[in-house]
């Protein structure tokens, strides 16, 4: 008797052990931040430098790397990244450039024309099957297929001038000027964001009695730790549904999506969209077509353009 | 002694268990569900609600549905009165939806569902989303702020 119990109370010291790395395993899952999820069995990346890129061989050069850039019609990022691409273009010398499509994708030449990138050869190709997980993807690889550098979303000033460095540039070639981000983000944001206020002007304008609805697309539990006055909380997934019964879509739409460049920027770099460009987009295709965003400048936030840059400085 | 370490690792392993549960329920938008919608049972206005809702108030309430299309959870998110949360998560449990295809017999779908709250005299109905036009929610007049500053 003595000895089950003995072994029992073994068992359950050993189930103990494995029930607490069990919570702990489970509260790092789930309370780390997303894209840094922690799993015992990791997925084998296949987009990583040094690993055999699965595309056909003959789109592969011979004597020179292959700069593979895959976009898909539609990406705002793509549109967004066009400058860079043109510049890319200019290297075909040092790297055969090749635009990939999903297969879906019909007019893909005309696509090209549009961002102006000129390049060796156009190929469509399954992105789940090479492992892209996102448009715009670039992949620089060798002539055996070897990935080089692999850089996802749309790349700040520094990555842009790193890669075309590995393309051969020089250093004044291949300088890409800070401002470039805030144009890259301009042109993600103007078609559906014309303007932007500080918070500060926000309670300017409530203060002069101008007509505006001021939407937060925060969730609730955000939305109640604080926000502007006079704002009504419609989270961002509910938006579609109560938008158009609780908004004069004539009145003119300020949302407060916590918007700040470095949020955009960070998202853009990992290939994701940025809370506010997604509401941006679904405030639109609810029909909302009189909207700007509000940011908090002492978060580090910026005017969209220095348009409306201009405009705050007036409106001051 | 002997006893705690029985209950402590059970005790660990059933809130672990319960935790996990909560998680991992894909989430689909509002205009899907309601695709998906094959009995709606209408909330019924209960009249001591008239005291909460001048005019209008907004519910919103939170899904889950199995593979056979039952609701086997629901939850109020936002609500301006307790009767009123009852009363929609009383028509919500009636709810069926189509049986989802392709799917694990453990699989679970979640979303979210909106009502209006319409107080007209001394009467009232909860309506959905499709039944109203522009709603006029109570509370939301211009420069009007409860919460905390920002």
């Amino acid at each position: 008797m003595a000895r089950i119990l003995k072994y029992l109370t073994n068992f359950f010291n050993v189930m103990s052990v494995v029930v607490l790395a069990f919570v702990c395993w489970f509260f790092l899952q789930r309370y780390t931040k997303p894209g840094q999820e922690i799993s015992f069995f990791p997925k084998h990346e296949k987009l990583r430098v040094g690993a055999k890129l699965d595309i056909s061989l003959n789109l592969l050069a011979n004597d020179r790397p292959t700069f593979f850039v895959a976009l898909n019609k539609g990406c705002h990022y793509c549109e967004a990244s066009a400058a860079f691409y043109e510049k890319v273009s200019q290297y075909n010398k040092a790297a055969k450039v090749v635009a990939l499509f999903p297969n879906t994708v019909p007019d893909a030449s005309e696509y090209l024309q549009h961002l102006n990138l000129k390049t060796d050869a156009m190929a469509a190709e399954d992105y789940s099957k090479m492992g892209v997980r996102g448009t715009p993807t670039v992949i620089l690889a060798d002539a055996q297929g070897k990935i080089l550098g692999v850089w996802q979303g749309l790349l700040d000033h520094t990555v842009q001038t790193e890669v075309l460095k590995r393309l051969g540039a020089t250093d004044t070639e291949a300088y890409v000027p800070v401002f470039a981000d805030t144009v890259a983000l301009a042109s993600i944001a103007n078609p559906v964001t014309r303007e932007s206020y500080t918070y500060a002007q926000v309670k300017q304008m409530q203060a002069q009695h101008k007509p505006f609805t001021l939407v937060d697309i925060r969730e609730r539990d955000k939305f109640g730790n604080g926000h502007l006055p006079g704002a009504i909380n419609i989270p961002l997934d509910e938006f579609e549904i109560r938008g158009p019964h609780e908004i004069n879509k004539d009145s003119q739409l300020i949302v407060d999506c916590s918007y700040c460049t470095e949020c955009e920027l960070r998202q853009r770099s990992n290939g994701l969209p940025s809370l506010c460009t997604i509401s941006a987009q679904i405030v639109d295709e609810a029909g909302f077509r009189n909207l700007a965003l509000v940011y908090d400048e002492k978060a580090g936030g910026k005017p969209l353009s220095a348009q409306n840059e201009t405009g705050h400085r007036s409106g001051q | 002694m002997q006893k705690l370490k029985v209950f402590v690792p059970v005790w660990l392993l059933l809130c672990a268990c319960c935790l996990y549960g909560e998680t991992g329920v894909p989430y689909t938008s509002e205009a899907a569900i309601r695709d998906m919608l094959l009995k709606k049972v209408n909330p019924v206005f209960p009249p001591e609600a008239l005291a909460s809702v001048r005019h209008a108030a907004v519910i919103e309430a939170r899904i889950v549905m199995n593979v056979s299309g039952d609701v086997v959870d629901a939850t109020i998110l936002e609500s301006p009165d307790p009767s009123l949360s009852k009363a929609v998560l009383q028509a919500l449990w009636q709810w069926k939806f189509r049986p989802l295809t392709g799917e694990s017999k453990d699989f679970k779908l979640a979303g979210k569902l909106t009502f209006y709250c319409i107080v007209d005299g001394k009467s009232g109905r909860i309506v959905n989303p499709e039944e109203v036009g522009i709603v006029q929610i109570d509370g939301r007049e211009p420069a009007v702020s409860k919460g905390k500053g920002r």
